[in-house]
């Protein structure tokens, strides 16, 4: 047994425990963020390929035997997910230092931040159900205080509404693995997906679904519960926003799709219309109420809320097309999106606001960054060669495979909204001139992670078919949960 | 706040309190108990102090202390985490040896998650005397 499945999530641990008692020394702060930053990027990369060559693995925590204690388990849709984040949790990182000018906000940031790494990288390993709970809280507890940090009055409604977001999910998500402790008596993923077996008919098991598709669903801002998600990713700290937006709402999507591959594999047909339905409805408002946005944050933020239901109707088809193609859209949305949202905190640094009206000419303030903004617009809007084109073609394709015609209607026509919609932005942004209000030139160092992640989905768009192949390799792998269950239990 | 009969009732809880937080603390690896219990018990036995006495038994790097209680207390428990993992075990992994005491005639059982409770207790020592002395004190 190697320790590499670890070591994602105790890198950032011990990191932030020594960021906390570093705190007065900036130099070794600053130090111990780059090494620890890009060691954990390049660990969480050499996992995915080690997990390519070598099939799922496990690690026993604390040296437990699998249905007793708690494993770590690392398949192709782990690896891919830890990877994402990692990918956004750097350039994250790299652009807090520029974007926070205190010290005394970095000396609270950093730890924090590493803690919510840590926490999103145990979500994605963990193999146990209340384990999960667990991350999810680590997750929750930093964002909270990452949210309300600056102590901004828009920040504080939004860490409000975050926090009784979260109490609720939590509550919800407790009284879920109480109903399946009681019916099956574990809560290791893998066991119980071999003892609920002859349960599957009971009405406890429905129940246990739904709370389950309710507490993920408000994670991921699915339809009737997204109303928190504007408020709180645009009112966020920048690198923040671009984390919640990149890779936090992706772990309620990783929790719906682990929970419905292995747990509740023979009620797949029994929810499919119901997620479905909810996707395209999510899709629908979220486009909608990303047009009639003034501000170019919220306009993200309601995006993001209509790209989170694609994902969900890719993961509704339940197919191996449907699931590759929803894998797929999250990696690549996950990059555009967090580099959009830098984007605009450079533009908020510049002008002190994200309202569109108040900005404009950028094409001759700052011709690279009207570059950089247009990659991001182009791909997330779905203009090929960028990724965007691949991801909306993925589901369409898988759609129409499936026969889903009437759910891919609605998602070509949304699609056509984002594109007016961000275009719409862009012109304003970048074309219209402007010439009130005093600007006030923030650090170019801004722009590199805004490049990074637009190169990045450039490539992605280019080199689209081995990233493809390997999430159509998640996604075969996902339909095939006995290949986890041996990994976790053993042959038996 | 600080009447008679509560200062008296003060001096005569605070100590047991104390007391009886370090025996749920050594127990708490095997036995009901542990370190976050044993952490609550203290502070509030801390904060009892504090309300009655106010703070005449304040010293001048009090916040700095109790800061580095919490994070002394989180890296001491990662720390035995890690030491399971370099001593031939898996992360979080315990050891436990039996010591014979002399003079008392008896096995003794240590176990590195006493140690990992100890860490335990720190943080909920510092964390909630922190947040304690944050909320009641006035705004500087």
């Amino acid at each position: 047994m190697t320790h590499l499945l670890v070591l994602p999530f105790i890198l950032p641990l011990g990191t932030a425990i020594l960021l906390l008692l570093l705190r007065p020394y900036k130099l070794a702060r600053c130090v111990t963020i780059c090494i620890s930053g890009l060691m954990t990027l390049w660990v969480n990369i050499s996992l995915l390929f080690s997990i390519q060559d070598h099939g799922i693995q496990i690690y026993r925590l604390g040296g437990w035997a699998p249905p007793f204690g708690i494993v770590l388990v690392g398949d192709l849709l782990s690896g891919l997910m830890i990877v994402l984040g990692s990918i956004i949790s750097v350039c994250a990182l790299f652009y807090s230092f520029d974007y926070l000018e205190q010290d005394d906000q970095q000396q609270i940031f950093h730890p924090l931040f590493f803690f919510l790494w840590a926490g999103t990288n145990g979500a994605f390993l963990t193999g146990d159900l209340f384990n999960l709970f667990v991350m999810f809280e680590i997750m929750l507890m930093s964002v909270y205080a990452l949210l309300t940090m600056l102590g901004d009055k828009k920040q504080i409604e939004g860490g409000i509404k975050l926090i009784s977001m979260g109490l609720l999910s939590s509550v919800m998500f407790l009284t879920a693995v109480g109903g399946i402790y009681a019916l099956c008596g574990t809560l290791n993923m893998a066991d119980l997906a071999v003892k609920i077996k002859p349960h599957i008919d009971h009405p406890l098991v429905s129940a246990v679904a739904m709370l389950l598709i309710a507490v993920f669903g408000l994670k991921a801002a699915m339809m009737p519960m997204h109303f928190w998600l504007p408020d709180v990713h645009s009112s966020a700290p920048t690198p923040i926003s671009a984390m919640l937006s990149g890779i936090l709402i992706k772990v309620g999507v990783y929790a719906l799709i682990r929970v419905f591959c292995l747990i509740f594999v023979d009620l797949q047909d029994y929810f499919q219309v119901f997620i479905i339905t909810l996707a395209c409805i999510t899709m629908f408002v979220g486009g909608m109420g990303a047009v009639a946005q003034g501000d170019f944050k919220r306009q993200l933020a309601y995006s993001s809320v209509s790209q989170v239901g694609y994902i969900l109707l890719g993961v509704g088809f339940f197919t191996v097309g449907g699931m590759g193609a929803a894998l797929f859209y999250t990696i690549s949305h996950g990059i555009i999106k967090s580099g959009l949202f830098m984007a605009a905190g450079f533009l908020k640094k510049m002008r002190g606001t994200t309202e569109l009206a108040r900005h404009g000419s950028m094409i001759k303030i700052s011709p690279v960054f009207s570059l950089f903004l247009l990659i991001g617009v182009a791909a997330l809007g779905g203009i090929p060669p960028a990724s965007g084109f691949f991801m909306k073609f993925q589901l369409v394709k898988a759609g129409f495979e499936g026969g889903f015609y009437l759910p891919i209607a609605i998602a070509l026509v949304v699609s056509l909204f984002t594109l007016f919609y961000l275009f719409k932005s862009w012109q304003q942004i970048c074309c219209m001139e402007q010439e009130e209000a005093p600007i006030k030139m923030p650090s170019r160092n801004l722009l590199i992670p805004v490049g990074i992640l637009a190169l990045l989905a450039l490539a992605l768009g280019f080199g689209a078919s081995p990233v493809i192949d390997l999430t159509q390799a998640a996604a075969e792998q996902l339909f095939a949960p006995e290949q986890y269950i041996t990994a976790v239990l053993g042959a038996r | 706040m600080s009447t008679v009969i509560f200062k008296t009732i003060t001096r005569a809880v605070v100590p047991l309190l104390m007391i009886f937080s370090l025996y749920l603390l050594l127990r708490g690896h095997q036995l009901p108990g542990g370190g976050f219990i044993a952490g609550l018990m203290t502070s509030s036995g801390i904060l009892l102090i504090y309300l009655a006495y106010g703070y005449r038994f304040d010293w001048k790097h009090r916040g700095a202390f109790f800061y580095y209680l919490f994070s002394g207390g989180l890296a001491l428990s990662f720390l035995v985490g890690m030491a399971g993992l370099f001593f031939g075990g898996t992360f979080l992994k315990s050891g436990v040896s039996h010591v014979h005491m002399p003079l008392i005639n008896e096995d003794w059982e240590f176990a590195s998650a006493a140690i990992f409770d100890f860490g335990v207790y720190f943080v909920v020592c510092g964390v909630c005397v922190t947040l304690m002395t944050l909320l009641g004190e006035e705004k500087a």
